[in-house]
């Protein structure tokens, strides 16, 4: 979504599509959305924040029906779910390496033979004079090692990982109240349990977490930019926006991505630990009492 | 222990909150943010002879809310109602250590809390 204001500011027009409650994008809505002039359309493989795994297949196939690049960003996706180019009809593909527990401030850029890009960053003639400067050699080569290994490991990662995130999902569904899923329920990345709480604040959610060393990520305004400059630079995430998530409870929203290095035990600990911190939080929280209050009223 | 953009006085504050809770019949209620904005905070105020005697708080937010929240009622308590009114967010941020430029608005929000428990224990006793 970032890249889209520099693209307005050259010149280009920009056609946002919707997503629905899932985060899916309905790709008749693509299909309706192509204009003559239309050059490029770009929809994310898979969602870090919400976990869901859009049709990028569907969406290949129109793009080449109308004669359009495709480009999907496979950052959050690489090395966990396959995809293949050529299936998928991609003639752009974004990854980056340490998803795939390559080294970080690695990635890749496939491009399909044919197409033809402006260069990013001018000066030299390397990567073809697309890119100047001087390789990341170790880097290139880490990534490189670090796509074999995800290759072949992949689907048994995926395996394990599908297993966990079942156990995570079933335990955290079990044990906290007022809590609400996100993203697609199957169509979703291997080990990602996401969803928000209501009365209870993100950051102070992830600073529990943390401090019983449960690292999660949150969409929450309060944990968008703890190191900005002022306030303005506190937003929700445009993405539990986009799937119609009540803005005033954007904000305890968290994340969980299970890697190959977690076990049940780790899943089980966090089933431990989450329910208590999340309690914790809401008696502190006056919107809570105030529900609670409600609550008890209602019931006489 | 610090951590992330916090000072070490913050996570004191935000894992041992003073101060959590509300006080029956208080002389002083101030209610101020919203959960929209990602934070709010309602602060009980209990006065005797013109002083604090007792403050209790429930907030929503994130850590600096929270820790802002606790330090407040434990600098209020015991001061006079004319003290407590002097009190700043630059007091209550200098108080916790310091706070991330992003997070000064937390501190803001403290002080607009005892402002409002003060107005309303003003309002419920005047004349």
């Amino acid at each position: 979504m970032n890249a889209l204001p520099p693209l307005r500011n050259r010149g280009f027009e920009v056609t946002v599509l919707d997503v629905d409650s899932d985060g899916k994008v309905d790709p008749e809505d693509v299909r309706k959305a192509i204009r003559p002039d239309t050059t490029l359309l770009s929809v994310m493989h898979a969602n870090s924040e919400i976990g869901t795994i859009e049709p990028v297949a569907e969406v290949g196939r129109i793009a080449r029906e109308r004669g359009v690049l495709f480009h999907t960003d496979a950052t959050a996706s690489a090395g966990h779910i396959p995809l293949d180019v050529r299936e998928v009809g991609a003639d752009l593909v974004t990854l980056s390496a340490h998803n795939f527990y390559g080294p970080k401030g690695t990635g890749a850029l496939f491009v399909r033979e044919g197409v033809s890009l402006a260069s990013q960053l001018d000066g030299g003639f390397q990567e073809r004079g697309f890119r100047a400067g001087t390789e990341n050699v170790p880097g290139i080569v880490g990534m490189g090692a670090a796509a074999v290994i995800a290759r072949k490991a992949s689907e048994d990662w995926g395996r394990t990982l599908r297993r966990l995130g079942k156990r995570l999902y079933d335990g955290i569904e079990a044990t906290v109240s007022h809590l609400h899923f996100t993203g697609h329920p199957s169509d979703r990345l291997p080990g990602h349990v996401s969803f928000w709480v209501e009365f209870a604040e993100g950051e102070s959610l992830l600073l529990l977490l943390s401090v019983n060393g449960i690292m999660a990520a949150s969409g929450s305004a309060c944990s968008s930019n703890l190191r900005g400059r002022d306030e303005e630079d506190l937003v929700a995430s445009p993405v539990l926006r986009a799937i119609g998530v009540p803005s005033d409870i954007c904000t305890g929203s968290i994340t969980f991505s299970l890697g190959k290095g977690n076990t049940e035990e780790d899943v089980d600990e966090v089933v431990g630990i989450l329910p208590g911190i999340v309690q914790r939080l809401r008696e502190m929280s006056p919107t809570y009492l105030d529900y609670l209050k409600k609550q008890a009223q209602g019931g006489r | 222990m610090a951590a992330g953009p916090y000072s070490a006085k913050v996570m004191e504050h935000f894992m041992n909150p003073r101060n959590v809770g509300e006080i029956e019949n208080a002389d002083g209620i101030g209610e101020v943010g919203n959960p929209a904005c990602g934070d709010m905070m309602r602060l009980y105020l209990k006065v005797e002879e013109g002083k604090i005697v007792d403050a209790k708080f429930r907030t929503f937010g994130c850590g600096a809310a929270i820790a802002s929240s606790s330090m407040l009622t434990e600098m209020i308590k015991g001061k006079t109602l004319d003290e407590a009114k002097e009190i700043t967010n630059r007091h209550v941020a200098d108080a916790l250590d310091g706070l991330p430029p992003v997070k000064i608005h937390c501190s803001v929000m403290a002080e607009e809390a005892v402002k409002a428990a003060l107005d309303d224990y003003a309002k419920k006793h005047a004349g």
